[in-house]
């Protein structure tokens, strides 16, 4: 705890004493699971104590249901007379609150607080009587059970099976100014029972039937002390909050829960779980992968563990690192952790010189509360595995074998180089040994070349006696020196291959979260994903996507196995779940492949399908790939998020695009059509006389109208065509000189002379007739309107190895360069624009060539005008067809 | 000929069917009207018209349908009168038996110059030896091409060319036609070919090739020869 923190027994003083300076007593409960607990017996205790600091106790009313121990309490303690109330015939007494009130003492005892009052009593209930005492500045203890608070008199009556007839409203509960849970395990409970304690013999054997069953009390006794708990738990902060103290809760606590193979820890993460939900504080589990291999019981063990940390809603974390220790302290500085809770170690005799994992935590943790919890249960086995099987009889091996080498050595050199020398080579092979094996194998040298060394060098030979005690230290040395070496070995072995763990998953996962940065594509993401995870995870990889409309699509093409029907159903459990399901997990676990939800900020992406050819995964693979796909699930979040802007950003331009529309359409559709409705009303119109001459040319006008509305209406079909879609070039021979004389036949009409430079060999083009000739109607009826009459259009067309090139060059105006760059842009009208044109021409020209795989651009020649290039680099016919 | 020429006009625009009406009696052309698909193939087998002018946006059935089931009891030249513009479209109709295509908006003006060819084509195709037209003489029979006064020597697949053109003067004929009629339906796709041939026929006939009046491009569709007034 941090010294900061007010002692609650402090704070309920303090509220005691405030509370006896204001003019409203104060409530105490005597709180318990049901009856027999022993609540009025241990409030008469209080009610002496009360009296012995010379407080003004008297008794209202004590029921002591003829229970002899309690009657007792009661010498000594001043009696308020009952008020005897007569109801139909039946005498009933009752608690007299005038009484007490004209007492008017301290401090009032009132047992039954749920307690119906007989007809006629000034309150219905008795707990108004207590208010009432309270208002006029009068202390009450009381007694309650749990079953009589009205919110859990249902969760009662439904573990019981008994309607609960009388209850008291939540708020006098939580109104008490203390709650003394007077708590009694069911066993004890029982027994007491049994004795006749609480009820007479008949009775008692009666209530053990029916209400009072082991499995009622249980819970009834876990409901009255989560109550309790609260009742503190809200007293301290609403006194915390009333008083301004900024102390203890600080306002962001995090839990962190420490756990490992135990079978306990589940019990940890459920206590850890409720701790979480009272104080409504965030919660994570914490597993310290030490790179020491566990035993399969034990890794199995884990993962059911961090999967019902998930399940119970905490976040769960794992790291690498050698010591179990900084390992939590790593996740708990990272994740801004305040309170870690571990498993009370049960302390095994020979380690009561060693100091805990605990002790260190506590040491170490600094700012960080750490809670320890006691856990029932089997005693867990150290379950520290060396190595492997297989490695291990190696291990075992080597080490004899080395040891038997040095012995026959030493038999054939004994005679050189004496007995002792023999033991220091021994004593040196253990150090060498020791570099390369653990504990175990070095032990077994150790005691074997002791024993050989013993039984075939040290005189007298063939023999286990020593004389001699420099051979017994000598022995003792090779005991010490193998456990000192083997267990440095086995640390750094184990400091070793957790680096390296550690390595290999940052390594991995690095290269997943670098594939990933830079892609653009959704699709790309996925299949760099697929990719990524096959080849990290050795395992075949599967990808689903969430569908526009939510659903679940087929999956990804660039998924390496496909999905039976079955694996489907896994993924899209996973999916609508939004948790992993499938193979190693709880939930549909007989499936072949394991399914893993893709959660994004706001939705879930999709679902990866693992197909693993293991028979089981370890908490590390596990916890390796819940990173990848949190990198994956964060890849995907971005490029929604891209996406999203980018739609909205198309919304906006296409909002824009429709007004320039609307008003261009508009004012192109509308012109013409008030010349033609004048023309005709001017015509209809009987009182005017027209002369011949007017008459033409009202009708002229009226013509060229009706020409330029076709036009609009041409160019709109034709990009109406462009846009939707539904332009499909058809490929055939055209011959480009004729198609050039047709469009300036169409766009010219003979008002301006158009110069053609057309080669007098010119191939046909592969081209859709069609679209080439519109295109090219478009830019010349652009060149011919802003050329002046009397300056020719030039229009040169080159066959270039590429492709083929039509350049159109008018001496008008030009644009500006800021204009250029725009031009083919649609409704985009030129500063210089004349009036008239529908700001599609240019665009629909564009779309056409691009259709037919050409480029179209738009240059500012030098001396003045307008260049408009088109090239085709389409196949042309290689030599003229002859007869 | 001493009755006028009918001509049948099925639109259901009355509007149109009505200026149409005014145009065509100018020219003293008999008008009957039809506003649908059924009641046009009726009249047409009823009235025996010279040339039918078809809406191909017709409420009842499509202009395409009326046209083929036109085709199974008469060859009267049909007008097809279409908003639709892409090639597709009057290419399938041309192909089907349609003997010329307006876009709509059309001048009056132009409608009744191609009533008129069509006209000449349904009275008089088969008994004209001589064709003249902007310059162009052909005498069929000997087989004699002249141009703006010159005498044409013509290759036999020119020459069998031009009579393919002759045959539909006037009328827009798409390259399938004119592919299937001088080098057969097996060459119906050889396009090169006719681009070929045209381009020579006109640097026989035409007096400035380079801006052809008389074998006229219709884009994307075919070719027309301009026929005479």
């Amino acid at each position: 705890m941090t010294p900061d923190r007010p002692d609650p027994d402090q704070l309920l003083r303090s509220i005691q004493e405030a509370a006896k300076s204001g003019s409203r007593g104060t409530l105490k409960i005597f709180f318990g699971m049901c009856a027999g607990v022993g609540k009025t017996y241990t409030m008469l205790e209080a009610a002496h104590d009360a009296q012995r600091q010379g407080i003004d106790v008297v008794v209202g009313l004590v029921e002591t249901h003829g229970r002899q121990e309690t009657e007792r309490l009661l010498d000594g303690l001043p009696v308020v007379p009952r008020k005897v109330v007569e109801h139909r015939g039946t005498v009933l007494t009752e608690f007299d609150i005038d009484a007490v009130l004209s007492r008017a003492p301290q401090l009032v005892l009132v047992d039954e607080l749920a307690h119906t009052n007989a007809p006629g009593s000034r309150h219905g209930k008795r707990f108004l009587d207590v208010l009432e005492l309270l208002d006029r500045g009068i202390s009450v203890y009381t007694t309650l059970n749990v079953q009589h608070l009205e919110s859990r008199a249902d969760a009662v009556a439904q573990i019981t099976g008994f309607p609960i007839q009388e209850t008291v409203p939540d708020s006098v509960f939580d109104a008490a100014t203390e709650i003394e849970l007077i708590d009694l395990p069911a066993d004890s409970l029982l027994k007491r029972l049994h004795e006749g304690k609480v009820y007479t013999a008949a009775a008692a054997q009666r209530a053990i039937n029916n209400f009072f069953r082991k499995g009622n009390l249980t819970a009834l006794r876990e409901m009255a002390l989560r109550l309790t708990a609260e009742h503190v738990d809200v007293q301290l902060r609403s006194y915390m909050s009333s008083e301004h103290i900024a102390g203890p809760w600080r306002s962001n606590e995090r839990i962190l829960v420490a756990i490992g193979p135990a079978p306990s820890s589940a019990q940890l993460i459920r206590w850890a779980r409720r701790m979480a939900a009272m104080s409504n504080t965030e919660w994570m589990v914490a597993y310290v992968d030490t790179g020491a291999g566990h035993i399969q019981v034990d890794e199995d063990r884990i993962r059911e563990h961090l999967d019902l940390a998930r399940e119970l809603g905490a976040e769960v974390q794992t790291t690498a690192s050698a010591s179990i220790v900084q390992g939590i302290l790593d996740i708990a500085q990272r994740e801004n952790v305040t309170q870690i809770i571990v498993g009370k170690p049960k302390r095994r005799t020979w380690s009561l010189w060693r100091r805990t994992l605990v002790d260190v935590l506590i040491d170490r943790s600094g700012p960080i509360d750490v809670h320890t919890v006691r856990l029932d249960g089997p005693p867990t086995r150290r379950t520290m595995q060396t190595d492997p099987v297989q490695e291990n009889a190696r291990g075992y091996l080597s080490a004899v074998g080395v040891v038997l080498a040095i012995v026959a050595i030493g038999l054939v050199s004994v005679q050189f180089i004496g007995y002792q020398s023999i033991g220091l080579i021994l004593m040196g092979a253990m150090v060498v040994l020791g570099m390369f094996h653990d504990r175990g194998p070095l032990l077994l040298a150790a005691i074997i070349s002791a024993f050989l060394w013993n039984f075939l060098f040290i005189p007298p030979r063939f023999t286990l006696f020593i004389t001699r005690p420099e051979d017994a230290m000598m022995i003792v040395l090779y005991l010490t020196v193998a456990l000192v070496t083997g267990t440095l070995t086995m640390r750094l072995r184990q400091r070793e291959r957790s680096m390296r763990t550690r390595e290999t998953r940052t390594a991995l996962l690095f290269s997943v979260a670098k594939s990933l940065s830079e892609r653009s594509t959704m699709d790309v993401i996925v299949r760099t994903s697929v990719r990524e995870l096959a080849s990290m995870l050795q395992c075949e990889v599967a990808m689903y996507l969430r569908s526009p409309k939510g659903i679940l699509e087929e999956p990804h093409p660039s998924s390496t196995f496909t999905p039976t029907a079955k694996d489907r159903s896994v993924a899209m459990w996973s999916f609508i779940n939004n948790r992993m399901a499938g193979k190693f997990t709880d939930t549909l676990s007989s499936s072949a492949t394991m399914s893993l939800p893709i959660t994004g900020v706001n939705a879930t992406h999709g679902v990866i399908c693992f197909q693993f050819n293991d028979v089981r995964m370890s908490a590390e693979q596990q916890s390796l790939i819940e990173s990848a796909v949190r990198l994956i699930a964060l890849a995907l979040d971005r490029e929604v998020l891209v996406a999203q802007a980018a739609t909205s950003e198309v919304a906006r331009r296409s909002d824009e695009l429709r007004t320039i529309i609307l008003n261009s359409v508009s004012h192109e559709l509308r012109t013409p059509l008030a010349v033609l409705n004048a023309a005709i009303s001017t015509l209809r119109d009987e009182s005017i006389h027209l002369t011949a001459e007017q008459q033409k040319k009202i009708m002229h006008d009226a013509g060229a109208s009706t020409e330029r509305l076709s036009r609009v209406v041409d160019h709109l079909l034709n990009m109406t065509r462009l846009e939707s879609g539904n332009v499909r070039p058809l490929r055939q021979w055209c011959d480009v000189a004729d198609l050039i004389n047709s469009a300036i036949h169409i766009a010219a009409g003979g008002e301006v002379i158009v110069h053609k430079h057309i080669p007098a060999s010119l191939p046909f083009l592969q081209a859709d007739e069609g679209l080439l000739e519109q295109a090219l109607v478009n830019v010349l009826e652009n060149a011919v309107r802003y050329s002046p009459p009397d300056v020719p259009v030039n229009v040169t067309v080159a066959d270039l190895p590429e492709g083929m090139s039509i350049i159109v060059r008018d001496s008008g105006p030009g644009v500006s360069p800021d204009d250029l760059e725009h031009l083919f842009e649609k409704f985009y009208r030129a500063s210089t624009a004349k009036e008239g044109g529908t700001g599609l021409g240019l665009a629909i020209a564009k779309g056409f060539i691009e259709a037919l795989n050409g480029t179209i651009e738009a240059r500012l020649p030098q001396d003045g005008g307008l260049e408009i290039r088109i090239f085709l680099p389409l196949p042309r016919s290689t030599q003229p067809f002859t007869e | 000929m001493t009755t006028p020429p009918t001509i049948l006009v099925i639109d259901d625009e009355a509007p149109l069917r009505r200026l149409v009406r005014i145009s065509l009696e100018a020219h003293a052309w008999q008008v009957v009207e039809a506003e649908d698909g059924r009641s046009g193939l009726v009249a047409a087998a009823m009235e025996r018209p010279d040339v039918i002018l078809l809406d191909i946006g017709l409420p009842d059935l499509t202009g395409f349908e009326v046209l083929l089931r036109l085709r199974e009891f008469t060859a009267t030249p049909v007008i097809i009168i279409s908003a639709r513009g892409d090639e597709e479209a009057k290419i399938k109709l041309l192909d089907s038996g349609a003997d010329d295509y307006m876009m709509k908006p059309f001048s009056t003006s132009e409608l009744c110059a191609r009533i008129r060819v069509a006209l000449r084509h349904s009275t008089t195709a088969a008994t004209t030896t001589v064709y003249e037209a902007d310059g162009l003489r052909i005498d069929l029979t000997a087989r004699d091409v002249t141009a703006h006064g010159r005498s044409v020597a013509l290759t036999s697949t020119e020459y069998q060319l031009l009579l393919a053109f002759v045959k539909h003067a006037g009328k827009t004929i798409t390259h399938t036609q004119l592919l299937r009629d001088v080098w057969g339906p097996g060459s119906i796709n050889e396009l090169q070919y006719l681009r070929v041939f045209v381009n020579q026929l006109r640097k026989k006939l035409e007096a400035d090739p380079s801006t052809p009046s008389l074998i006229v491009t219709v884009p994307g569709v075919g070719y027309r020869l301009t026929s005479s007034h």
